[in-house]
């Protein structure tokens, strides 16, 4: 069971949160400063250790603005984990995280662990968004809430933590056969098929279609059933 | 030894500036050397003497030679930045960009090769000065000594500027001869700001030692095999770079052993099953499956059982190469479907093209105009080119990569050179969505949407797909919230889109001439209204399009005279007077019009006068019309639009574009009538 696992993770919010410092502080904890020329924010792989488990993280940073809003599920397909990024003193970012969360839940169901960050805790003063108010909402929709900032490098590292932890707990808790690689094998890459990832690890629940992906015409998700391969060998 | 025997001359010093104004043409005279002699040849490879002058002129370099005396002939290179070929020789280019070890500032280096077969004829050199680095300034090359080998810059009588010189200072060119081809290299860093540590001499050796070894190992079509196989650029930030090098040739080989003969038998059923059956969309599937059979199969396999990661890693890549190259008319594309959506795409955002500025989507106008944006069209547009998902992966990773370079010295020069930030998706995703708009990949759709390894699509290049996948789904569903744009504006511009597809298939079914001018006259909808009715008048009157008359006339033009804008010219010979005596008095007033305009712009007032009059005159009627073109060469040498395509129109090129319509054809109509006379 100690085989070397991947998980994706996805980072929603708006774009003057601070998603793109919070991964840099999370990547500056890891790497050395020498090598800041290797940073770009967009995408980062980073292996940490939970237990006596390896796990590689790949952190994928997705635009914020409003309109790429509808672009979101290809991004997301897939995707073990999102962490939702809203700033505690602009009430709309929480908003939007909302919206994210709800959005997330349709085309996902459960399958996504959620967790929502209020960036900027570190600037009290201006804060618009209750700690009371994010954590009862967090609750509500099955997910964690932290506190972070990545000016003073408050539960960054911790944030990400969490949600790793409570993937593997996910998957732990998931009969065998629900490895994401063995999904990902039988899904076409294709803005057809956000298929599969998600269905042999709850055969109940069926993701919902998406209607906000509607206004991207022709980004159709199905819930075709994924292909039962008979591959055996899920991870390498 | 610059003597006759050993001297690879080029020719005197050419003046291609002078060329390149008329022909665009270098010319690079090589015959000189083909007098070596083999066993000289030979012995100047062993002896492996490169110099690098760096920074120096060749005259002092030359003055310690024991041959001052004998400086070589110079040839001036303008550089070019796409590969090209012609008669004979490719340049091929590379870029790098690297950091370097003591300071934070980023450099470019680009490197150019050139090779030319020695068969004694000159060879010419097509070379653009126009997207050059380096702009239009003037490498010269000369020979170092017999051996072949030799690094120049740029004397000093070219550098006649400071700044100039700074510039070249870094340039580095290398010529190297072997027995069947002389090869020609030349790196610039024309991208920094700083001026470089040049390369140590040593480093250049190394350089042309591989350059020989590649030569002698019969590796001698190199710089072409890049055709077939996309090179992944090295990039600064590509921290899971792996030293996993693609070998498919090995792989091939492998498969030729006699114990897998099975394995073989099993891929070429496969493939001439998929091949040999209609598609259907189980088809995915069973590739994949079957990837992964033969995957296991391999991996179990006798021959690959001391394999280690990367040999399996070749393997799968291999394997799917051969795969997907083998069946790759069977899955591009399958359906109509596929068809129907990359037309669509296509098409919208050939409109969005027309329209779109970078203000639309909040992308820095700066950015836009760097030479790595352009790069980054070019990239993403040779994923089309390949075949196999792997190579179109990396023409996308590569054109990725040139724009995160690119957002990240924008930044850094933006911040001063302070550093601590680094581009994140909000700025990378619309820079991307404008690449893709520019570059506007045929089949797009198709193109991503392949069957792909998944487990390599995870890391950079799993998210570089998935961002070029959202650029396009972008412009599939976008509205006008998302552009910036107001919604009438919007929805004028989608009007345009209706009307350039009934125009297209007007084209090809040849409708009636009625909605065709509707369709015109839905075109000119954003012109001044009294420019509209003028031309709904004329139209009527015509009882043709004007976009037809305008075709005929061109279509009439022949071999156009030296010296004379032709279709003017053209028409007055050729075309048959039609319908004078309607559009005389439109004609009258629409000259006496464009003389108006033209009094606005140019000086002189008589030729115009004259052309008016020459109603009258008919003996001095060409005359007049020639000394008018000639003094308004304003209007008749700008033809900016002589060579566009509908792709490079832009909505605000209309009204001017209609306006250089309208006096072109009160002008054609004017010669119509002197013929008519006649």
């Amino acid at each position: 069971m100690n085989n070397k696992k991947s998980f994706k993770i996805v980072l929603l919010g708006e774009g003057r949160v601070g998603k793109t410092s919070l991964t840099l502080r999370f990547i500056k904890d890891v790497f050395d400063d020498n090598q800041q020329s290797t940073i770009q924010a967009t995408y980062l792989q980073k292996d940490i250790i939970v237990g006596n488990q390896q796990v590689t993280l790949s952190v994928w940073d997705t635009a914020g603005q409003e309109r790429f809003h509808a672009l979101g599920p290809i991004y997301y397909r897939n995707a073990d984990g999102a962490l939702l990024v809203y700033d505690i003193t602009d009430q709309d970012t929480f908003d939007r995280a909302k919206t994210w969360v709800m959005e997330l839940r349709k085309v996902l169901g459960d399958d996504i662990v959620i967790t929502i960050v209020g960036n900027k805790c570190d600037m009290i003063k201006h804060r618009q968004v209750s700690e009371e108010q994010a954590l009862e909402y967090a609750q509500s929709v099955g997910a964690n809430h932290l506190l972070v900032s990545a000016k003073a490098n408050k539960n960054v590292a911790e944030s990400f933590l969490d949600l790793t932890k409570r993937i593997l707990e996910k998957k732990a808790n998931t009969p065998m056969g629900g490895s994401p690689q063995a999904h990902r094998a039988s899904v076409r890459m294709s803005t057809r098929g956000v298929s599969g990832l998600t269905i042999q690890e709850n055969p109940n629940q069926k993701p919902v279609n998406n209607r906000i992906s509607s206004r991207v015409s022709g980004l159709t998700i199905t819930d075709e059933e994924p292909k039962k391969t008979d591959n055996g060998t899920c991870c390498k | 030894m610059m003597n006759s025997d050993g001297h690879c001359a080029f020719d005197e010093p050419l003046d291609v500036k002078s060329k390149i104004q008329i022909l665009r043409k270098g010319e690079v005279d090589i015959s000189g050397k083909s007098s070596v002699s083999l066993s000289q040849r030979e012995t100047s490879i062993k002896q492996q003497q490169p110099l690098s002058i760096f920074g120096t002129s060749p005259k002092n370099d030359f003055g310690n030679n024991e041959d001052s005396e004998n400086i070589p002939s110079q040839v001036r290179l303008y550089l070019i930045s796409q590969p090209i070929t012609y008669s004979g020789c490719a340049w091929t280019q590379d870029e790098k960009s690297y950091r370097s070890s003591n300071d934070q500032q980023r450099k470019f280096s680009r490197s150019y090769s050139m090779v030319f077969d020695n068969d004694g004829d000159k060879d010419f050199v097509t070379i653009d000065n126009v997207n050059s680095p380096l702009g239009s300034k003037p490498i010269s090359i000369s020979t170092r000594n017999h051996s072949g080998s030799f690094s120049s810059s740029v004397p000093n009588s070219l550098s006649g500027s400071s700044s100039l010189e700074e510039s070249f200072i870094s340039d580095h060119v290398e010529y190297s001869i072997n027995e069947d081809e002389t090869k020609l290299f030349i790196r610039t860093n024309g991208f920094e700001k700083t001026k470089s540590k040049a390369p140590t001499p040593k480093e250049t050796e190394s350089r042309i030692n591989q350059i020989i070894d590649n030569h002698n190992t019969g590796n001698d079509n190199q710089l072409f095999e890049k055709k077939a196989e996309p090179k992944e650029t090295t990039s600064a930030f590509n921290s899971e770079k792996k030293d996993y090098k693609f070998d498919f040739k090995s792989f091939l080989q492998k498969l030729k052993d006699k114990s897998v003969v099975q394995l073989t038998r099993d891929i070429k059923k496969f493939t001439f099953e998929i091949s040999n059956t209609d598609y259907t969309p189980e088809h995915p599937h069973k590739v994949q499956s079957f990837l992964a059979h033969i995957m296991r199969e391999i991996s179990s396999h006798e021959q690959w059982k001391n394999a280690t990661e990367q040999d399996l890693m070749n393997a799968r890549e291999g394997i799917e190469k051969y795969v997907m190259t083998k069946i790759y008319s069977k899955v591009f594309s399958p359906t109509l479907e596929d068809i129907e959506i990359d037309n669509q795409i296509g098409s919208r955002i050939a409109l969005f093209k027309r329209v779109v500025t970078p203000a639309n989507l909040d992308v820095s106008a700066r950015l836009v105009t760097d030479p790595l944006f352009q790069k980054a069209i070019e990239e993403l547009k040779k994923m089309s080119f390949y075949k196999t998902p792997r190579d179109k992966l990396i023409c996308v990773s590569n054109c990725c990569h040139l724009t995160m370079n690119l957002l990240k010295r924008s930044m850094h020069e933006q911040s001063g050179g302070s550093g601590g930030n680094a581009p994140s998706a909000d700025d990378f995703l619309p820079l991307l969505i404008f690449i893709v708009l520019r570059s506007n990949v045929p089949h797009l759709h198709s193109n991503i949407n392949e069957y792909r390894n998944p487990q390599s699509l995870e890391g950079h290049s799993g998210y570089f797909l998935t961002s070029l996948e959202s650029a396009m789904a972008f412009w599939q569903g976008c509205d006008h919230t998302m552009l910036n744009m107001d919604e009438t504006t919007f929805q004028q511009m989608i009007n345009f889109e209706d009307v350039f597809g009934k125009e297209s298939v007007q084209h090809a079914t040849g409708e009636s001439k009625q909605q065709s001018s509707n369709s015109h006259i839905a075109i000119i909808k954003e012109v001044p209204k009294e420019a509209m009715n003028e031309i709904t008048e004329y139209v009527k009157k015509e009882e043709k399009s004007p976009e037809k008359l305008l075709l005929d006339t061109v279509d009439s033009v022949k071999t156009p005279d030296e010296t004379i804008m032709s279709p003017i010219m053209e028409c007055e010979i050729q075309s048959p007077p039609k319908q004078l005596e309607e559009s005389d008095s439109l004609s009258k007033s629409s000259i006496e019009e464009s003389v108006k305009n033209c009094n606005n712009k140019t000086t002189t007032d008589e030729a115009r006068v004259d052309m008016v009059s020459s109603h009258v005159n008919h003996d001095k009627k060409w005359e007049n019309l020639v000394s008018f073109v000639k003094n308004n060469e304003t209007i008749f040498n700008e033809f900016k639009f002589e060579n566009a395509t509908a792709e490079d129109l832009r909505l605000k090129d209309v009204n001017s574009l209609l306006e250089d319509y309208k006096q072109m054809v009160s002008i054609l109509k004017h010669i119509k009538n002197q013929t008519n006379e006649n």
